[in-house]
């Protein structure tokens, strides 16, 4: 008799246990959801092809230096175009110099365009101050720059290796993700996928 | 006649629900007052009274599902709200209006109109029905009273989760272009 007690006394305190857990991963689903929701419309995209040489453009940067871009060099380029008038652009700020941080063979320019006090305040206030920051229209017509926050992937070598609109995190990641499959869209690398047979594609 | 355990943990799970309930509509009266309008059953004039009238009766049913003694009232009355509610969801489905908020989960979250909200009270009539059945005269051990308020949690923590997966389906589908 005791010991159906004890096991139903311990049956109850499971079946609580399971329930909360079932609660608990509910409510995932519905954190989960806000996380993967519809972030932004997709939109036609103009300038140069991914995989070509990127357009060679000159600029000065705050302090009156120059700063090339799409020259080959030793590392590769990483141009972020923002405004000061974006608020996303400015949440993305501190993924953008994580990544700055984080890697040695990248150099991380931002290219902003409009007034000079809200391009201080907005460089005082993201902090960065020792970042190569170019205000000029002249890159972002060259590049054909239509929606903002965007972002341009060069190698060493001057070559465009991913571009495309970011709104988060995750946008950001999957340039470099192009660049080390070597293949400059998801359309493109699941067609070499499919194409060749000794690697398995889930269908 | 059924057994004390019955009627004791329906009464406290149900308790606890109606209570939760009361309170989403005192806090935000505002938006209670937004949600009976958006039903279009009660004349405009009554709305404000309406608002208030049904949270009160709420939390009205939850103290009495505690004791005893006021329990078959307080269950009765549990058992009219949940039909009054079912009546105004199944009432607006008839009319048609899958989309406009139910106003089930609280404030904090939309969910619109489905059949299977009637499923759901269903289930709060069938814990009313529980405590409003007269349960018979037996001396209660320790571990029934463990085991009265086990199932009670277990039922209210059911509940949540059922109500939650209600709230997230219809966002999911959306995601999936299903609906």
């Amino acid at each position: 008799m005791q010991a159906l007690i004890v096991s139903n006394v311990l049956l109850w305190l499971l079946l609580i246990a399971t329930s909360l857990v079932m609660v608990g991963l509910i409510r995932q689903i519905g954190v989960l959801h806000s996380r993967i929701a519809p972030a932004g419309a997709l939109m036609m995209d103009k300038g140069v092809e991914v995989g070509q040489p990127a357009p060679q453009v000159t600029a000065a940067d705050r302090s009156g230096r120059p700063v090339n871009i799409g020259y080959a060099g030793e590392r590769s380029t990483l141009l972020f175009f923002l405004s000061p008038t974006c608020p996303i652009c400015k949440s993305l700020l501190p993924a953008i110099k994580a990544i700055d941080r984080s890697s040695n063979d990248l150099d991380v320019i931002y290219v902003s365009d409009g007034d000079p006090a809200a391009q201080e305040k907005l460089i005082a206030d993201a902090g960065l101050e020792n970042s190569h920051y170019v205000v000029s229209p002249e890159v972002g017509m060259t590049f054909q720059i239509g929606k903002l926050p965007y972002a341009a992937l060069i190698d060493a070598k001057g070559t465009l290796k991913a571009k495309g609109l970011v709104n988060s995190r995750e946008h950001l990641d999957s340039l470099f993700e192009t660049q080390m499959l070597g293949s400059s869209t998801l359309q493109e690398y699941l067609k070499t996928q499919s194409e060749s047979p000794r690697v398995h594609t889930p269908s | 006649m059924i057994d004390p355990i019955f009627s004791t943990a329906a009464a406290l799970a149900l308790s606890v629900i109606l209570a939760s309930a009361a309170s989403h509509k005192l806090r935000k009266p505002h938006w209670f007052r937004r949600q009976v309008n958006e039903y279009q059953l009660t004349p405009p004039l009554l709305t404000s009274a309406i608002a208030l009238a049904l949270p009160v009766t709420e939390l009205l049913a939850a103290t009495g599902l505690l004791w005893e003694t006021s329990r078959p009232y307080a269950a009765s009355l549990a058992l009219a709200l949940v039909a009054a509610y079912a009546l105004a969801i199944g009432i607006n489905l008839l009319r048609g209006r899958h989309d406009m908020d139910c106003g089930c989960s609280g404030p904090a979250m939309r969910q619109p109109l489905h059949p299977i909200l009637l499923l759901r009270n269903g289930f709060l009539g069938v814990l009313a029905l529980g405590a409003l059945i007269p349960a018979f005269e037996r001396t209660t051990s320790v571990h029934d009273n463990f085991i009265m308020i086990a199932a009670g949690t277990v039922a209210i923590l059911l509940y949540t989760a059922a109500d939650l997966w209600l709230v997230y389906r219809p966002l999911l589908l959306k995601l999936s272009g299903d609906k």
